[in-house]
């Protein structure tokens, strides 16, 4: 005896051979006319993808709702972003900025790259990361060799750099807060904050 | 109720709204008539709409199956069940005498109605039926089983165990169901029919699976495949130009789909009448080589 469960046929049904409940019925012909009618449309992919809000450290679970196939010819571009119903932290909810995320995806005047204003100059423009990440070491250890205290003024050694500061993403899991702490703090910055914060 | 990183729940109103269950029990007075609602809407409007139009004539047979029942006493074991987090109803359960009448009863319900000749020589032919061959129906349906020559005997018959199963599943503390495997309903161990995002107060937006069999449904993250459990490679269909309310979950893994319903799109969608009426998406689909993953007795697909 031929048996149908959940995952399609169990035993040997004729290949090739449709069996419907709507045909068992006897409304094989309604079907056809279904099946002709369903003939010139076509079907739309979309996905839904996890993501963490980027605005503050509550992080947010986010689902992101994008249209397209990923294939050459068509452009993914992203729909709708919700808060994820899912999520422990924020259940589905998200504040007016995270509400906004979807503006802030498409904005024109959204940072892509890095982007470097000259002194003197009015306009910013575009630079790799290279030379981006070179320009600020250089910066960094020039004002660290120039403005590093050794000694407190009771003769102590300490290990402080006074000069300059560092507002880090608010995204971070514990470890990358934990590096970034680590690193700052080993060249001696005190002035560390956290873009959460705000 | 629980707090998440001390954050006062007035905060975020779940003060109100209260916690999301796991597991929600059906309740069998209003959920068919609610069902043959929908279908007869759906009918309207359908290239299948004669089947529809049966199947609404189906609910509302077993609504009022429902209307004539006493809730049926609990099978022994179904609260050991629950304590070692077992489904409390069995497919033993297809086997018992009630099991047997309430079939009866909805093959009555149905011959007072007026059907077309199709559907009308189903439930004749049930009604002929010798007993020990519809006692084994309700056997092998129950355990998710369908026979190919007699799909729409099995849909019937699985008609009369919605009932049955919905009756005792009604007595049952929603609080009490444990997840046994996140693609097998909690409450009878059955096979979902379709995925639905609903709009409760207390779970806004998230997904629950509805059982094929006892109508429980249950909690299932979202953006997850209904059938391997896989996060990744899910991605949703729906028919170009549609707002996108009745969509199908593939699974790029297993090559499956489940009917994927956007309540918060369209308040009015039904697992089960929406699942059925969908069934051009279906053929959509099959020509793209998925294959379906879930189990809607009165949608049963074979190739």
């Amino acid at each position: 005896m031929n048996m149908v469960s959940r995952r399609g046929f169990i035993g040997g049904a004729a290949a090739g051979l449709a069996v419907t409940t709507l045909g068992a019925f006897g409304f094989g012909g309604a079907e056809q006319a279904l099946a002709a009618s369903v003939r010139p449309y076509k079907l739309s992919r979309t996905t839904e993808t996890r993501n963490t809000c980027p605005y503050c450290s509550v992080s947010c679970g986010l689902l992101v709702y994008s249209l397209g196939d990923h294939s050459k010819n068509a452009k993914a571009s992203v729909l709708h972003i919700e808060g994820d119903p899912d999520h422990p932290i924020n259940r589905g909810t998200l504040c007016p900025k995270g509400a906004g995320l979807l503006d802030f995806v498409h904005a024109e005047t959204r940072t892509k790259y890095p982007m470097y204003r000259k002194p003197g100059s009015d306009k910013l423009e575009r630079v790799s990361w290279d030379w981006a990440l070179d320009r600020i070491a250089r910066l960094m250890k020039d004002d660290r060799d120039k403005n590093f205290v050794e000694k407190a003024a009771n003769g102590t050694t300490v290990n402080r750099w006074l000069t300059t500061g560092m507002l880090c993403a608010s995204a971070s899991t514990n470890e990358t807060a934990y590096i970034t702490y680590k690193w700052a703090r080993n060249m001696g910055m005190l002035a560390l904050d956290n873009q959460a914060r705000i | 109720m629980a707090t998440i990183g001390g954050i006062n729940p007035s905060f975020t109103g779940d003060a109100q709204r209260g916690e999301a269950p796991y597991a929600r029990t059906p309740t069998p007075q209003v959920l068919f008539d609610r069902r043959a609602a929908r279908f007869r809407e759906l009918a309207r409007d359908s290239e299948i709409g004669g089947y529809l139009a049966f199947l609404a004539e189906l609910s509302a047979a077993q609504h009022r199956v429902v209307e004539g029942s006493i809730l049926p006493p609990l099978p022994e074991g179904a609260t050991r069940s629950i304590a070692y987090e077992m489904p409390p109803l069995t497919p033993a359960l297809a086997e018992a005498d009630g099991a047997t009448a309430t079939l009866d009863r909805l093959l009555a319900e149905l011959s007072k109605a007026i059907l077309e000749d199709g559907p009308g020589h189903v439930v004749a032919a049930l009604a002929a039926m010798e007993p020990t061959q519809r006692a084994r129906m309700l056997r092998d349906v129950a355990n998710g089983v369908f026979e190919v020559d007699r799909l729409a005997e099995g849909a019937v018959v699985a008609a009369a165990l919605q009932v049955w199963y919905a009756l005792h599943a009604a007595q049952i503390e929603d609080g009490k169901l444990r997840n046994i495997g996140e693609t097998l309903c909690p409450c009878c161990g059955g096979a979902p029919a379709s995925s639905t995002i609903v709009t409760w107060p207390e779970a806004q937006g998230t997904r629950y699976l509805t059982c094929s069999l006892c109508c429980t449904m249950w909690n299932h993250l979202r953006v997850k495949c209904t059938v391997c459990g896989s996060e990744k490679g899910i991605s949703y269909r729906s028919v170009e130009g549609s707002t996108g309310d009745v969509a199908a979950e593939v699974c790029e893994g297993c090559g499956s789909y489940v009917k994927h319903l956007v309540q918060t799109k369209n308040g009015a969608l039904e697992p089960i009448a929406d699942d059925v009426a969908s069934y051009g998406l279906d053929m959509m689909l099959s020509e793209d080589g998925w294959w379906r993953g879930c189990l809607n007795p009165f949608l049963i697909l074979g190739s």
